[in-house]
């Protein structure tokens, strides 16, 4: 269509859809679809950032993404793919392993804790229980 | 859409290649509309990076019966809207984005000018509305959202949606018709 008459219609036209149409098609040319800046580590570094956010109790899906992140099969999934994100990963992978490891010890330590806090829990809990502890009448 | 489904499912399950996936595929639009609303290239890269760490956040909440395209657009328009509420002042000059804009080379070179000259008044057009306005026709003619999504992610009552893309649709038919631009145009037609 003849971009002048495109234009007039718009400017003149009284038929609210037809206006409507043609400035979608406007609209749509004069924002075209543009290259995004490709920025994979920053999304990555909030990803991890997030992660990291999170409380380190074992039951939470923390864990769940750092071993997403961290799988060796994972890695080798995502590369078959063939894609940036899939180097991108396994090269992220090597660099972050340091971390990765300092956050299975991290997570080791405190599950350690709650189990010497459980089991402080349950030997005063049995010593109530048998009456072990508790002031003489 | 299956392929949406898909990516959605392995997202679901941990799977960060899907988000990567999701990324590659989406990332342009998701990139135009932040920009186009935000109008700073930094910001609207920002918007796009916290669009999929929602996305990543919130998988397990989307239907993966349903497209992805629309859920991304009204997280983008949500984060998008909320920095311009935020900073109501001019951060990027429009050039700044004009010149990052990629014409499309499908037409001849002297059709592709007066198609530039074309495409750059109405973009003037819409640059020159009130917030408000220029949102919601981003929003609607762009993003391609319902007047009951905008209204949700503004907001506002459909009514406010309504009567606000009324008055920019008022306005652009003014400012394009305008002595000025229609002498420019008739002189590139003639």
């Amino acid at each position: 269509m003849d971009m002048l008459n495109q234009f007039q219609r718009f400017v003149q036209g009284d038929d609210a859809s037809e206006v409507d149409a043609l400035l979608r098609e406007e609209v749509q040319a004069a924002y075209p679809v543009q290259k995004a800046p490709t920025s994979p580590d920053l999304l990555f570094d909030r990803l991890m950032a997030h992660a990291e956010a999170l409380p380190q109790l074992p039951s939470l899906e923390t864990d769940e993404i750092l071993v997403a992140a961290y799988d060796t099969e994972a890695c080798v999934q995502t590369n078959e793919h063939g894609s940036w994100w899939g180097r991108f990963f396994r090269s992220r992978r090597l660099e972050h392993a340091p971390e990765a490891q300092f956050q299975h010890t991290q997570r080791l330590s405190q599950e350690l804790q709650f189990e010497v806090y459980r089991e402080y829990l349950e030997n005063n809990l049995r010593q109530v229980r048998t009456g072990v502890g508790l002031n003489p009448m | 859409m299956s392929e949406d489904r898909d990516l959605i499912l392995r997202l679901r399950d941990r799977d960060l290649s899907a988000l990567g996936e999701l990324f590659d595929l989406y990332r342009h639009q998701v990139y135009r509309i932040g920009l186009a609303i935000v109008r700073n290239p930094q910001v609207a890269e920002d918007i796009l990076q916290d669009a999929f760490l929602k996305l990543h956040i919130y998988a397990h909440r989307i239907d993966p019966e349903r497209p992805l395209m629309p859920w991304l657009y009204r997280v983008t328009a949500n984060l998008s809207y909320t920095y311009v509420t935020r900073n109501q002042k001019r951060s990027a000059d429009l050039d700044q984005v004009t010149d990052q804009l990629v014409t499309p080379g499908l037409l001849a070179p002297d059709r592709v000018t007066e198609r530039n000259e074309f495409q750059n008044n109405i973009r003037q057009a819409i640059e020159t509305l009130s917030n408000n306005q220029r949102i919601v026709v981003i929003l609607h003619y762009l993003a391609t959202m319902s007047i009951q999504d905008i209204a949700e992610v503004l907001d506002c009552p459909v009514g406010t949606v309504k009567s606000r893309l009324h008055y920019a649709r008022e306005n652009l038919r003014h400012l394009l018709s305008s002595e000025q631009m229609v002498s420019g145009f008739a002189h590139g037609y003639a």
